[in-house]
């Protein structure tokens, strides 16, 4: 449950690999919610929507996000090396 | 993977490459346990900064185990980086082969000495695939080290000393492919038996500038299977597999035909079309150190997900992700010219990450496909792009 702070973590390790990882969300359609597919490697935010251009071609909305921006909190249960 | 030796030879020979006569999704995983490299290899991306930089932690990359092995992973193929620089390396494999998994090191080599080959023989790793690209000068001059080509043989002298299968990986580049017969002598006397021949992969611009071109491309492949009916011949029960371009389906199954005739390739076709050609996104998936989980082991430039934040399996299944979902439904998307492909069934349009990387377009023509129009059947040549 979200109100039980014990059983999440936060994760505040590095994502980029040399460089910025970038989360991309797209909308499918407008009755669509915002959906998170994944993550793309690119230096400027302008390298980021050409890589996500180029991968997504069906959306009504495209958002990326710097990875480092995001702050995580996951229940342990979904954490590797943790127990639930 | 294309197993030439098995393809090719009779059934009386003993090294045939067993394989998994079906593709099974997330049959193979690629993990690289560390972002630490002791070696910069000319034809690969730097994996990363360095070791500190997020690597999974040893209770982290157990509990990702633990994950693959339940969720039905035959293979940990365990990449870098150069993973011998995790001190933790011979637990984390032991820890996978006691979970079931069939686990293989790939490595540079120069860092496989007695002691750690005795201990990664003892956590029963199956064979370390060691990477030999070229004779002598060659390879040191794509490894970046004077001395790299002698250090990576002492490495597989200690592992076959310890009892540990060695391969050698042989990467084609525009440089080194002359070199393909000489390596294979050379290290088959020294007791070698497992030669793996792999095309370039490549998700940038840099590494394809290292690319050979599609006459030489065909020259190689077929050294690959020439070298292996010859060896056969001699008595070498050597086994050989080509990977990285399925192109090579096509072409291994055309050598078939002319060399042992129509009564075997019916064989060779039904095998190859099991392997079922390129599995990206399919039954070959890749994580990187820090855990984002990849489509295949070199499009690095685009994650599904993170273990971190979602067990492997859980990222694996989800198929409201488009592009795992139209890579697993790809005939729909493919290049016009793949589907009606005489050798469609053992390649399925081969290398999308390498088609991005060469025209901005996902489902353009792969750039290593150099079969002819008449080679793959096209009844209408003109029509082809």
């Amino acid at each position: 449950m979200m109100d039980d702070a014990n059983t999440f973590d936060a994760g505040d390790q590095p994502r980029g690999r040399g460089s910025h990882e970038w989360e991309v969300l797209i909308r499918e359609a407008a009755e669509e919610p915002l959906r998170h597919v994944g993550s793309v490697t690119a230096d400027d935010r302008e390298g980021a929507r050409e890589q996500a251009e180029a991968l997504f071609e069906e959306y009504v909305a495209l958002w990326l996000c710097p990875a480092e921006a995001v702050s995580r909190h996951t229940a342990a249960a979904l954490t590797p090396g943790e127990t639930a | 993977m294309i197993p030439v030796s098995t393809l090719l030879g009779t059934e009386d020979d003993a090294a045939t490459t067993v394989i998994s006569r079906e593709s099974t999704r997330g049959a193979t995983v690629v993990w690289h346990a560390t972002g630490g490299d002791n070696l910069e290899c000319a034809y690969r991306e730097a994996a990363g900064p360095g070791r500190a930089e997020g690597e999974l932690t040893t209770a982290e990359a157990k509990g990702f185990i633990d994950d693959l092995a339940d969720y039905g992973v035959e293979v940990l193929r365990v990449a870098g980086g150069e993973p011998l620089l995790r001190e933790d390396l011979s637990e984390l494999i032991a820890h996978a082969t006691d979970s079931g998994l069939e686990t293989v090191l790939e490595t540079n080599g120069t860092l496989l000495r007695a002691e750690k080959s005795e201990a990664l023989a003892d956590a029963g790793l199956s064979y370390a695939a060691v990477a030999v690209d070229g004779l002598p000068d060659r390879h040191d001059e794509i490894w970046g080290r004077e001395g790299a080509f002698d250090d990576a043989v002492a490495g597989i002298e200690a592992a076959q000393a310890a009892d540990l299968p060695v391969a050698v990986r042989f990467t084609i580049t525009d440089e080194n492919a002359p070199d393909m017969e000489e390596v294979l002598d050379m290290l088959a006397l020294e007791g070698v038996k497992r030669f793996e021949f792999a095309h370039l992969e490549y998700d940038d611009n840099e590494v394809m500038d290292l690319d050979v071109d599609h006459d030489a491309r065909r020259r190689a492949v077929r050294r690959v299977c020439d070298l292996t009916l010859d060896a056969h011949e001699r008595g070498h029960e050597i086994e050989t597999v080509l990977s990285g371009n399925y192109a090579d389906a096509g072409y291994v199954y055309q050598y078939a035909l002319d060399e042992l005739g129509e009564d075997r390739v019916a064989a060779v076709r039904e095998t190859l079309e099991d392997i079922g050609g390129d599995q990206a996104g399919d039954a070959i998936a890749d994580v990187d150190y820090q855990g984002n989980v990849h489509l295949t082991p070199h499009w690095q430039r685009y994650a599904l997900g993170n273990v971190r934040d979602r067990p492997f399996s859980a990222i694996w299944e989800d198929e409201s992700n488009p592009i795992l979902r139209k890579l697993r439904d790809r005939e729909d998307h493919v290049p016009d010219r793949c589907p009606d492909c005489d050798y469609y069934a053992m390649c399925r349009g081969g290398s999308r990450h390498r088609a991005l990387a060469a025209t901005g377009d996902l489902w353009a023509r792969d750039p290593q496909c150099y079969l002819t129009d008449e080679e793959i059947g096209l009844e209408d040549p003109a029509s082809a792009d």
